[in-house]
């Protein structure tokens, strides 16, 4: 795809995404308030709104991930287990991939490879990374029911300290995140 | 010169290389996944002015310095197994009245100006060996000099010696008995090479408690203890000047110490970190007093995502 191709897709894929209440695109969203909207068409053609998966959702992690990120692959299995885990108890996980060079074929095989059941998008022009000030893979987002975010951050620790996990059952439990920011880190969101 | 016995032992800077790299790179029972590397660079600034003897007392020969930079490469072969390559640079110095004699035929280095080197060369695997919450990574290393250098002296680089080293790392997160914490161990035991007939070897243990104060900042206490297993206590057993094996005294002294210290790291980026500690010897027997500053910065990137990316560019 030429240069010019790639703009006008990301032109496109910017207007999908849905105007948040009272976000600023680009700003990282403080913990407590509401996470910026984006609407998209997963890799299986199926439309995914955040707004429309809150609401139907006790809560939703959107993760930022990549399919040659070291430590994306690494805490791979530990998110399906999560899905796996918490999607009958009413958690949607949503996968995101905003890096440039990945191809959507890539982003399937690997989505396939690692038993990703839920839903992924490739975010073209990294529009949702943007939108959502996302910088590494793996980084997620974590909001409850109202579509405030509630955690943001790495899904484990270097110490394998399961922060992700602990804040998802603080939101499910109606209880405080005890740690509710942390910094993410891996691999750069890739936006050349 | 003078040359009495309570002057001759020097300093053995080991130690303070095992502490400055163990910094660098941080949670040692647990690896970088596939494909993940880290590049890391400190320094550190030890100083020291008393020697300790076999009994305790203090011998204060004069004020000792080392600079130490050390760069470290990681890589995550597999998820499971980790290799690691480390060399530092010295640069010390010995103000005093009582320094070593100079080694027959090599210039000495006690001399109240700086002197620098690079030392030791230090390749190290390590094999995760457990897959739950706590972590059991067992470890093998070398370390061979890069070159000859001066071993004696109050101001010397390192024990300019072969050596192996089979250890183990643990680690774990101690939520939910402390929330944001995990506490690290290190057991080393180095079998240098032998030097007249004596092999030193020598157990290190590193514990390390840790905690989240946020997510980006890592606070964390270090103590070190060293018990070497064989060797010569200072000054008591070291042979006379005109013995030949008078100049392998300092890499044959049986060095006891154990060492304190704290510090914290900050993660700048998803991949930049920096850490600051300091240590000092709270107990030490045949060593040096030694209180030491690190630095360090971090940079973790992925080769593979690197590579890909640039091929994938230029398609």
């Amino acid at each position: 795809m030429t240069s010019r191709g790639r703009s006008l897709l990301a032109l496109a894929a910017g207007l999908l995404v849905a105007g948040p209440v009272g976000a600023v695109a680009g700003r990282p969203v403080d913990i407590g308030q509401l996470l910026p909207g984006f609407e998209a068409t997963s890799l299986s053609g199926e439309t995914f709104s955040l707004e429309s998966a809150t609401r139907e959702h006790k809560a939703v992690v959107v993760l930022f991930t990549s399919t040659v990120c070291p430590y994306a692959n690494y805490f791979a299995a530990h998110v399906r287990e999560l899905s796996e885990t918490y999607g009958p108890r009413g958690v949607l996980f949503v996968g995101v991939n905003s890096n440039n060079w990945e191809s959507r074929e890539e982003i399937a095989d690997h989505a396939r490879e690692r038993g990703f059941a839920f839903p992924i998008i490739k975010d073209e022009g990294h529009v949702i990374a943007d939108r959502l000030g996302a910088d590494r893979t793996p980084e997620a987002f974590l909001v409850d029911g109202t579509g405030r975010l509630r955690y943001r951050g790495w899904v484990k620790s270097k110490q394998e300290s399961p922060d992700l996990q602990h804040a998802i059952d603080a939101v499910l439990e109606g209880r405080p995140v005890r740690r509710p920011s942390t910094k993410a880190f891996g691999c750069a969101v890739d936006r050349y | 010169m003078r040359v009495s016995r309570a002057s001759v032992f020097g300093a053995l800077i080991l130690a303070v290389l095992v502490l400055a790299v163990a910094r660098t790179v941080s949670a040692q029972a647990w690896l970088p996944p596939k494909g993940e590397a880290a590049f890391s660079l400190g320094w550190s600034h030890t100083w020291a002015d008393h020697h300790i003897d076999y009994t305790g007392a203090d011998v204060a020969p004069g004020d000792m310095d080392w600079h130490n930079a050390v760069s470290d490469l990681s890589y995550g072969i597999t998820d499971r197994f980790a290799a690691r390559v480390n060399i530092p640079f010295v640069t010390s110095k010995y103000v005093g009245n009582r320094p070593h004699p100079a080694r027959p035929g090599h210039p000495p280095i006690d001399t109240g100006s700086w002197n620098s080197a690079f030392t030791d060369f230090r390749a190290e695997l390590r094999f995760k060996a457990t897959t739950g919450s706590l972590a059991v990574t067992p470890l093998v290393a070398i370390v061979v000099p890069s070159h000859w250098y001066e071993s004696m002296g109050h101001s010397s680089f390192g024990n300019n010696s072969v050596e192996g080293q089979f250890g183990v790392n643990v680690g774990r997160v101690l939520d939910p008995l402390l929330p944001n914490a995990y506490l690290q161990a290190r057991y080393v035991y180095a079998v240098p090479e032998a030097w007249a007939g004596i092999r030193p070897t020598r157990s290190n243990v590193i514990v390390d408690l840790g905690y989240f104060v946020t997510g980006s900042l890592t606070v964390s206490v270090l103590g070190a203890y060293t018990k070497t297993h064989a060797g010569w206590r200072a000054t008591v057993d070291f042979p006379p000047p005109t013995n030949p094996d008078f100049y392998n005294h300092d890499r044959l002294t049986r060095h006891d110490y154990f060492r304190f210290g704290g510090g914290a790291s900050y993660a700048l980026t998803g991949s930049i970190d920096i850490g600051l500690n300091y240590y000092a010897t709270l107990w030490a027997r045949s060593d040096i007093n030694m209180s030491g500053i690190a630095l360090s910065f971090t940079y973790g990137f992925s080769p593979a995502q690197v590579i890909k990316r640039n091929r994938d560019a230029n398609r």
